[in-house]
């Protein structure tokens, strides 16, 4: 699951725990789910619908935004999810913009009009789209931003409670919205890694001390990488290594600045791919510092607080800490600007002896599981249901 | 066989002699600078220990000194080997003529079907040819003959010692390895850089081997607790390539290559049969490996200029193996009707035959595309011979105001004062003159020394 999904489940389980009954509806499409099952909620976006084209114009990585088109514009898929609704929702909770139009038709036809609306931004999606589409040369760039901050604006307008990640993102949606905003920030699962994973995954893993980079294949982990680090991986000893776990290795490994000194940054990395859950909790385990290189996007980032709960060293930019700044004074967490300052940090960590345990650390730590970022949204939430 | 700890003797200076065991020709180029090294340690009696590292099972083994003394003395007794004009045909073109002779010794009908065929798949076997050939070059340091026999047990080199190589290390070395030994053991490194051509020129190198280059130097600097660069030219490239690769900056310090072997050499020299008849008539030398980024092909270009212009020329002699990238030049000298038989090449020259061609020569030439250092010219100097010089990289270093120099792709400037050089023999025994009575060659025992020097320092360094 990338960060998105995570932070979803976790949003539904922190309803479900307050007794809330709680029914997802999701559209997705084939090629970015594949090999996970789809639920009985989940309803599949064509990729050959005419919904697709933005203005008539296939254009890529825009998805996210036509599919509230097609879920609100297409007689057949609107019927579908509407039918989908079980009974009369106290609550409608909106992650992300993108199905607004589907929330907009339902509110014009007066269905569920019981329903309060709570907006829930993983991001401030406008510009981070921009800098995605203008990286890949898209003429449409700009106008398509256009589109999506207005999506935005209206998500928050019609919202009774609007959920920002970090601090950052909060002061944008409320300066924009003119509403109160409340912090739900992005928190993780505590994990517990096997012995017999653990010594499985020694084994195959660097002997020596090396860094941890978690990604997907979402471009900005690609471009953050190269951004953060360079294009030549140099300025590591011979004998220590980045691990790269996750979608984003295979996009690492194929980029023309890793192969621009390819044999060198292949002698520097070691990519891993996908793995199961078990499997990267031995992994986080093993590693002697975790690396957030995010040079680009707004939200906060799930594995930033996965990086900041495993007591390892962390280096990140100040991209990856959006929405941790609490956390920058525990000891071992580090940030550098992309670039010669985090190569040099990064160079200088893999060289420390590990990160020692300290118990008043670990104890901060603990805010950063879910039931505590998540607190303040069901406060809110019950809030407004109250009134 | 793994190293024996009980065999660890104490802390010392190591000399890696891997690359001069192997070496089955003359000296030249680096080979010269291990060979060098190693006879003025031998001569001079310092305690050092010699070693060889065997890439594969990650080891060091001793040499010991009667084994070095016995390489050099075979290093030494090398003999010329090639004829002298016409020029080699190739590789390519030898197998051409074996395939010819073969199809001619078939009947007619048969003979006809057969080469049309081959003429089909030409361009694939052409293809095939050169990728074999790559494979070949890369397997060779793989395949080649151990230099001794691996019976005796690895050793450690003990804490504190100072380890020195200063041969084909991206052949015969995986530093990423040494690193790891070196940590390991606790041993210093002095290493040494001749250029960074694969890299910064990429283009006149075969196939992959930049990026390759590129990881073997950041390795190196790694590894290195300082590395010996041949010249400021040399060194500066080093510190920009570790920049752009963002590898921490290493010690690199510059040494002076010697230039005085040969005329000591010329003193004893039976003069070979291979070379006696070009002593006969003035000849121009080039002595180099040839290949593209030595640039023969501005020496060919304006000889055929020369020729068309009705002037006498003398003979152009190429000394040097051909290497990469130049069999379509080689064709082209073959067979160019403009310049038959004034452009020859030897290979494989011993030091006395080639003390003897410089000694004999007009002048020298020197129109390399980029340089480490450049000995040809310093050794043409120390023989008291101008030297016609490419102005880039390292060799103005070399040359100093001894030679003049010419931007190597200014085909018309080398017209031109070839021409001049040619047809104003006063001027070049002028020039001749002044350089045997001004220039000094630098000693190759002032190099050993300075190279010891270093190591020595290391010794003494912390850690």
């Amino acid at each position: 699951m990338h960060g998105g999904q995570i932070r979803l489940a976790e949003v539904i389980r922190a309803y479900r725990e307050q007794g809330y009954t709680v029914q997802s509806l999701n559209l997705y499409n084939r090629s970015a789910s594949a090999g996970q099952p789809a639920g009985k909620h989940d309803f599949h976006y064509p990729a050959s619908t005419p919904w697709q084209l933005w203005q008539g114009k296939a254009v890529p990585l825009i998805e996210d935004l036509t599919s509230g088109h097609y879920a609100a514009g297409d007689q057949a898929a609107y019927q579908k999810l509407t039918q989908a609704v079980q009974g009369e929702p106290q609550l409608i909770h909106l992650e992300q913009p993108w199905l607004l139009p589907l929330v907009r038709r339902w509110k014009q036809e007066g269905r569920f009009p019981r329903a309060r609306i709570v907006y829930g931004s993983q991001n401030i999606e406008a510009p981070l789209k921009a800098t995605i589409l203008r990286q890949y040369g898209i003429a449409e760039a700009d106008a398509i931003a256009a589109a999506i901050a207005r999506l935005e604006d209206e998500a928050c307008a019609l919202a009774d409670v609007i959920l920002a990640v970090s601090t950052a993102d909060r002061a944008v949606l409320a300066q924009r919205s003119g509403k109160p905003v409340v912090l739900a920030a992005n928190g993780i699962s505590a994990w517990h890694a096997s012995e017999a994973a653990l010594t499985a995954w020694k084994s195959r893993l660097p002997s020596r001390p090396f860094a941890l980079f978690v990604g997907s294949a979402h471009p900005p982990n690609i471009s953050g990488f190269f951004d953060a680090l360079g294009d030549s991986l140099g300025f590591l000893p011979p004998d220590r290594r980045i691990v790269i776990l996750g979608g984003v290795g295979s996009h690492v490994l194929e980029h023309p600045r890793f192969q621009t000194w390819g044999p060198l940054n292949q002698s520097r990395v070691q990519v891993l791919g996908l793995v199961d859950e078990p499997a990267l909790a031995a992994v986080k385990n093993l590693a002697h510092l975790i690396i957030l290189p995010l040079c680009a996007g707004g939200g906060s980032n799930i594995k930033t607080a996965e990086a900041l709960y495993s007591g390892k060293y962390v280096l990140g930019t100040p991209t990856s800490f959006r929405g941790f700044h609490d956390y920058l004074g525990l000891p071992g967490v580090h940030q550098a600007e992309p670039g010669a300052p985090f190569r040099k940090i990064l160079a200088e960590l893999l060289q420390c002896p590990a990160q020692a345990p300290d118990p008043q650390a670990q104890a901060q730590r603990q805010q950063l599981l879910w039931c505590h970022t998540l607190k303040a949204m069901i406060e809110a939430v019950q809030e407004v249901l109250a009134a | 066989m793994k190293p024996d700890p009980t065999m660890t003797p104490a802390p010392s200076l190591w000399v890696d002699v891997t690359t001069l065991l192997h070496w089955q020709r003359p000296a030249v180029g680096i080979i010269r600078v291990e060979h060098q090294f190693c006879q003025w340690l031998l001569q001079t009696g310092q305690e050092v220990r010699f070693c060889r590292y065997d890439k594969s099972g990650k080891c060091f083994y001793p040499v010991t000194r009667q084994e070095v003394e016995a390489q050099l003395q075979r290093i030494d007794t090398c003999q010329t080997r090639s004829a002298a004009a016409p020029m080699p045909r190739g590789r390519k073109a030898h197998l051409e003529h074996k395939i010819k002779s073969s199809l001619a010794r078939l009947p007619p009908g048969l003979e006809r079907r057969l080469h049309d065929f081959l003429k089909r798949i030409r361009p694939s076997a052409n293809a095939l040819y050169h990728k074999l050939w790559v494979a070949w070059q890369r397997l060779k340091p793989w395949l080649a003959p151990r230099a001794s026999a691996p019976a005796v047990p690895g050793i450690t080199l003990p804490p504190g010692s100072v380890y020195v190589s200063m041969g084909l290390d991206w052949d015969y070395k995986n530093m990423a390895d040494l690193y790891l030994l070196k940590q390991e053991q606790g041993f210093k490194c002095l290493f040494f850089c001749y250029d960074t051509i694969p890299v910064k020129l990429p283009q006149l190198c075969v196939a992959d081997v930049s990026r390759q280059f590129a990881h073997y130097f950041a390795d190196l600097a790694w590894a290195a607790d300082r590395i010996l660069c041949i010249s400021d030219s040399t060194r500066r490239d080093l510190l920009e390539l570790m920049q752009r690769l963002g590898v921490p900056a290493p010690d690199a310090r510059r040494v002076h290559l010697g230039g005085d072997i040969l005329p000591a050499a010329a003193s004893s020299a039976p003069v070979s049969p291979a070379i006696a008849p070009l002593l006969e008539r003035p000849y121009l030398l080039f002595v180099s490996t040839i290949e593209r980024r030595k640039n023969h092909e501005i020496l060919y270009r304006a000889y055929t200029r020369l020729a068309e212009q009705g002037l006498d020329l003398p003979q152009l002699v190429f000394v040097g193996m051909p290497g990469w990238g130049v069999q379509e030049l080689l064709s082209d000298i073959r067979l160019d009707p403009r310049i038959q038989g004034r452009i020859v090449q030897l290979n494989h020259v011993n030091d006395a035959d080639l003390a003897v061609l410089y000694q004999h020569a007009r002048f020298t030439l020197y129109p390399s595309l980029y340089e480490g250092w450049g000995l040809p010219v310093a050794e043409s100097l120390a023989f008291g011979k101008y030297c016609l010089c490419s102005s880039t990289s390292s060799l103005p270093e070399v040359g100093q105001d001894f030679v003049d120099y010419l931007d190597p792709w200014d085909l018309p400037a080398w017209v031109d004062k070839l021409r001049f050089l040619i047809t104003h023999p006063e001027w070049v025994d002028a020039r001749n003159a002044d350089i045997a009575a001004r220039y000094r060659p630098h000693p190759w025992n002032a190099t050993a020394a300075e190279i010891y020097g270093n190591a020595l320092q290391l010794t003494s360094s912390s850690p």
